[in-house]
């Protein structure tokens, strides 16, 4: 049985996982840094510190990274709980998360530089847990194929006909 | 019930709940000020010498109304002289414990016999602008954020040692029974810090070809900082200066805490009585 075929799946579910996906690791956040380099070019002086961020290249970042998200989602919610397909493409987007994040966290540090100050901050450990939390998310799709498989195996069996309900 | 899937999706549920309780307890006593920082005014103590090593202390009151320590604060400063790293030194890690007034006493330290010689007699005797850098650091929310903040400025240097003057149009002669001695008066400014230190004055007067007389002098630094170089010299070259005026000079060696001042200064012998 080849689990990853594609009359195992349900389309209508595989939108909504990649429509959530992408809303949540494209649009949310290239809302958020269209809004933070909005308000940055308006803040006088700001100009260096958007320099040194590079919010056009998070954004690219975040756009590619995010896509693939969302590409890899589709088929998470298109194959049913119990597949291992449904799981290999959980964990493949836990893992993308996982480096989504790190992107995005510019790697726990930032430093800006300014003509006689300067500022670091390295957040790592926040940046860790966040990773945590996706990695953990990753383990649940394992949880889940593990906790659903018989019940799908179950389910792709033919179903057995009753005896005395044939008729002549 | 399935148990397993359960304990992962609590699991994935408790660590978001633990990020999101930091990450709020963190955000909001700095968004509403509950931390801050303060220098009592009128409570700086100056610069107290210790032996070489010269030791400024810093009093700094923060105010963390917050749910964490802030961790490890430390200061770091650079004094460089055109490039030059004259001193670099960082303070002892001090906490900031949550939930109160905390009153931290910040001193850095800077030893003397580190700086070469050349250096420390631009400190003790110049006056110039060097450039200060200092960085703050610490760690907030249970160690998971770092972060520190360097500022550089340029400092005005005032001379520890400053006006040094030996008048040597104010000469005088006293007999002393068998020779004449010469005092030559001198004076000098110095900074509050150096209260206590030796200064040596080692002179010498010399013409062109040999030396007449020397003198030495030691003084301990106080409010006031005057006193007289006594030079001895035979009656007979005080008689024969009398008579025959020359170009002097008075080459004299100051010295305070390992650095050393070089000074000289013509001298009419003519007209002296």
């Amino acid at each position: 049985m080849n689990e990853f075929s594609i009359y195992l799946g349900n389309a209508g579910k595989g939108i909504v996982s990649s429509v959530l996906a992408a809303s949540k690791y494209i649009l949310a956040p290239i809302f958020v840094l269209t809004a933070l380099a909005t308000f940055l070019s308006q803040m006088e002086g700001a100009s260096m510190i958007t320099g040194q961020i590079d919010l056009a290249r998070l954004k690219d970042n975040v756009l590619v990274l995010g896509t693939l998200i969302a590409l890899l989602a589709f088929f998470r919610g298109f194959y049913p709980r119990g597949s291992l397909s449904r799981c290999v493409f959980g964990v493949a987007v836990s893992l993308l998360v996982c480096i989504w994040i790190w992107v995005i966290a510019m790697g726990g540090n930032m430093t800006l530089t300014m003509e006689e100050a300067s500022f670091s901050i390295s957040y790592l450990g926040f940046v860790l847990l966040f990773i945590l939390a996706a990695a953990l998310r990753g383990a649940f799709f394992a949880a889940e194929m593990l906790s659903y498989r018989k019940e799908w195996l179950a389910s792709l069996e033919p179903q057995a006909v009753p005896a005395g309900s044939e008729t002549a | 019930m399935r148990w397993g899937l359960l304990a992962v999706r609590l699991s994935i549920v408790a660590v978001n709940l633990i990020i999101i309780a930091i990450i709020l307890m963190s955000v909001l006593p700095l968004a509403t000020g509950k931390v801050q920082v303060a220098v009592p005014e009128d409570e700086g103590a100056g610069p107290v010498m210790d032996g070489r090593k010269v030791t400024m202390s810093v009093p700094v009151d923060i105010t963390n109304d917050g749910y964490f320590d802030i961790e490890g604060l430390t200061v770091r400063f650079k004094i460089t002289d055109g490039g030059r790293v004259l001193s670099e030194r960082s303070s002892e890690p001090v906490d900031a414990k949550a939930g109160r007034i905390n009153h931290l006493n910040i001193s850095i330290m800077m030893d003397l016999d580190e700086i070469d010689e050349e250096h420390l007699e631009r400190l003790v005797f110049g006056s110039g602008i060097l450039d200060l850098d200092v960085t703050v650091e610490g760690g907030y929310s249970l160690g998971l954020v770092r972060a520190s903040i360097s500022i550089r400025e340029h400092m005005d240097w005032e001379p520890m040692v400053k006006g040094v003057e030996i008048d040597t149009s104010k000469v005088w002669w006293e007999n002393n029974g068998s020779n004449m001695d010469m005092l030559v008066p001198y004076h000098f400014e110095a900074s509050g810090i150096l209260r206590g230190e030796r200064v040596a004055i080692d002179a010498e007067i010399v013409n062109s070809t040999s030396a007449l007389g020397s003198a030495s002098a030691g003084i301990i630094i106080g409010d006031v900082n005057d006193g007289e170089l006594r030079f001895v010299v035979p009656q007979d070259r005080y008689l024969w200066l009398q008579e025959h005026p020359e170009k002097l000079t008075l080459v004299a060696d100051i010295s305070v805490m390992g650095a050393t001042m070089h000074l000289e200064r013509p001298l009419e012998t003519g007209g002296v009585t």
